[in-house]
């Protein structure tokens, strides 16, 4: 394919929440975030500035994202001065006519099923103001449940025209020995061949200010476990995740990490107010990160998590 | 020799005849035919004891009944008059197999294991893959009152104490083209364990296991997979909770046991260890499916440590 969209900031990252008011309160109060609401269509939607994009808060029911989905992570909103042409460049399908969308810009929908699962929208610029606050700096990334990384690369860097940005193998390896201590007998310590029961391929493709985390699992003969939202993570319950994302929902969006200074200050103030924790300091995560989970109850079903780590 | 030795061992089957197919068979074990009440009792002479094949629902076990091992007998000239000599209390007596005469010990005194004392009967055997009784294995939650009964009262000797314990050790690794490797490993987790204590009767022991950490959660299936310290400490740990302490298996002494599982899985026995795999005492040991005796009836074998003293005498 000869045709490329050239690399476009991302306009807003689209959230489908229990209750759009009180997500964008929490957002607005507890992240310390700047809202502005703006219409869309019939509905009034809160916009919170993060880093040179915004969170658009949807009910699940909005006609605005169609077919009254799960919550979560909903579309993205790449910028295009001209949608239509921004289609036709990719050399990808589109999935509907141009129509406004919020605040009356004009969009157009990608077929999602060409995006690796990804719901994408070319939408005409919102001209937000840059925004940060203590506890958030941006958006680091974008965690998409894939099932082909190559694929994701292929379509996201060769036919949109994003960067690429890293990609790294997560694993986690479990070994087991055996100790027989007799006071008679000699010692016995003997060690059964290590297992890896967690595997990831994670594909950084940047969008904007941020990047889009493509988490493949790589996991062979070992069934995935139960959601667990009461344990700190590790690979092997972060490749669960998306091996049941996948199970449920197909390919898709699957959580939003944000950028912050201090991860277990920021940890710690989040518990201080009431929020639900799945880790409650950080933990070791990809590009050299510390993560923590806050649990998708947290914020109207919405899967967040927070990042510090060093730009290199 | 101090204390009391095992005369026979009494196994209690849903099917009798696999299992005198499987010791008089595939093992080899001579069968003697002893008389009780009109009715022929198989028995397999083993080492210096035997073993005796019940059905079920024989009269002759003592409520309640259940397949697997029963109860041991250990060889008394006056069965009542030893009972009494230790003040072991006695719920039944009689003179049953061959005519010998026995009591019943309850089982409350014995910490669950169902003991009797026997007027010696003479089962010969003869020499193959099994050579002798290793071990009766306990599942129990108390070893020091076990202890108490059958090494303080009894006088059998205590042979050794062991502790097993499986640990889990996790690390993760993230390896980028960009931002390099990050390694961490995270604190080793304690599976399972057991306590062990083997107590000598005659010419094998009492195996009491008991669990390391009763707060560890027993795992759901057993038997699928090649057993470990884990499945051990959870059989242990499930009989347990379901019958109370007492006698829950019983090993065989075989001289090459990489000979031994395969030759048994040739004769179309279902095997949860095809190969030896590190067991008490510096043993190798491999379990048999207890499926192929209808339920209930574990039993394993035991290739005995050759150069730390066990065994030398075999």
């Amino acid at each position: 394919m000869s045709t490329q969209a050239t690399a476009t900031g991302l306009a807003y990252l689209a959230l489908a929440v229990d209750d759009p008011q009180a997500s964008a309160a929490r957002f607005e109060k507890d992240f310390g975030l700047p809202r502005r609401d703006v219409r869309c269509g019939a509905s009034s939607v809160p916009l919170i500035s993060v880093g040179a994009t915004a969170l658009a808060l949807f009910a699940q029911d909005d006609p605005f994202l169609g077919g009254n989905p799960k919550k979560g992570v909903h579309h993205l909103g790449l910028c295009a001065a001209d949608p239509e042409a921004a289609v036709r460049a990719s050399g990808l399908p589109a999935a509907g006519q141009l129509s406004k969308g919020i605040a009356g810009k004009a969009q157009i929908t990608l077929a999602q099923e060409a995006t690796s699962g990804v719901r994408v929208r070319f939408t005409e610029p919102l001209g937000l103001a840059p925004a940060r606050s203590d506890m958030v700096e941006r958006i680091d990334h974008i965690g998409v449940a894939s099932s082909d990384n190559r694929a994701a690369r292929a379509t996201f860097i060769g036919q949109l025209g994003c960067v690429y940005e890293s990609q790294q193998t997560d694993s986690e390896v479990e070994t087991i020995s055996e100790n027989f201590t007799s006071d008679t007998h000699r010692y016995i310590f003997h060690t059964r061949p290590s297992r890896l029961v967690g595997s990831m391929r994670v594909t950084f493709i940047t969008v904007g200010d941020c990047a889009l985390e493509f988490l493949q699992d790589l996991t062979v003969d070992v069934s995935a476990d139960t959601a667990r939202h009461d344990a700190a993570g590790d690979t092997r319950a972060d490749r669960s995740a998306i091996a049941r994302h996948i199970a449920a929902r197909g390919a898709g969006l699957h959580h939003l990490a944000l950028k912050t200074p201090d991860i277990d200050a920021a940890l710690s103030r989040l518990g201080k107010v009431g929020y639900r924790l799945i880790d409650t300091v950080g933990r070791p995560g990809s590009r050299r990160a510390r993560i923590g989970f806050l649990h998708p109850a947290a914020l109207g079903g919405v899967l967040v998590h927070l990042v510090e780590r060093e730009e290199l | 020799m101090a204390g009391y030795a095992l005369n026979y061992l009494a196994l209690a089957a849903r099917n009798v005849e696999p299992v005198c197919r499987f010791l008089g068979e595939s093992l080899g074990l001579a069968r003697t035919d002893v008389t009780l009440q009109g009715r022929a009792i198989p028995f397999f002479g083993i080492g210096q004891s035997a073993l005796a094949v019940f059905d079920v629902d024989d009269p002759y076990l003592d409520e309640p009944r259940f397949p697997g091992v029963h109860h041991m007998a250990l060889g008394a000239t006056d069965p009542a008059a030893t009972a009494t000599q230790h003040g072991l209390p006695v719920t039944g007596t009689g003179a049953g197999l061959n005519g010998k005469r026995f009591v019943s010990i309850d089982p409350a005194a014995t910490v669950g294991i169902r003991t009797r004392f026997i007027e010696p009967l003479p089962i010969p055997a003869n020499a193959g893959p099994a050579y002798k009784i290793d071990h009766l294995g306990i599942a129990t939650n108390d070893n020091d009152a076990t202890v108490r009964v059958f090494t303080g009262n009894l006088g059998c000797p205590i042979q050794s104490t062991q502790t097993d314990i499986e640990i889990r050790n996790v690390t993760e690794s993230f390896i980028s083209d960009k931002y390099g490797a990050v390694y961490h490993a995270r604190a080793p987790q304690i599976l399972g364990g057991l306590r062990d204590v083997f107590i000598t009767v005659g010419d094998c022991e009492l195996e009491l296991l008991m669990d390391f950490d009763p707060s560890m959660k027993p795992k759901e299936q057993l038997g699928e997979e090649q057993g470990n310290t884990k499945g051990d400490q959870s059989a242990i740990a499930k009989y347990v909770a379901r019958r109370g302490p007492g006698l829950a298996h019983v090993a065989f002494a075989t001289r090459d046991i990489d000979a031994t599982l395969p030759k048994l899985a040739a004769d179309g026995w279902r095997m949860i260890d095809l190969v030896g795999r590190p067991g008490g005492r510096g043993s190798k040991i491999g379990f048999v499916h207890p499926s192929n005796f209808g339920g209930g009836l574990l039993i394993h074998f035991v290739e005995p440590q050759v150069d730390g003293g066990y065994g030398a005498d075999a």
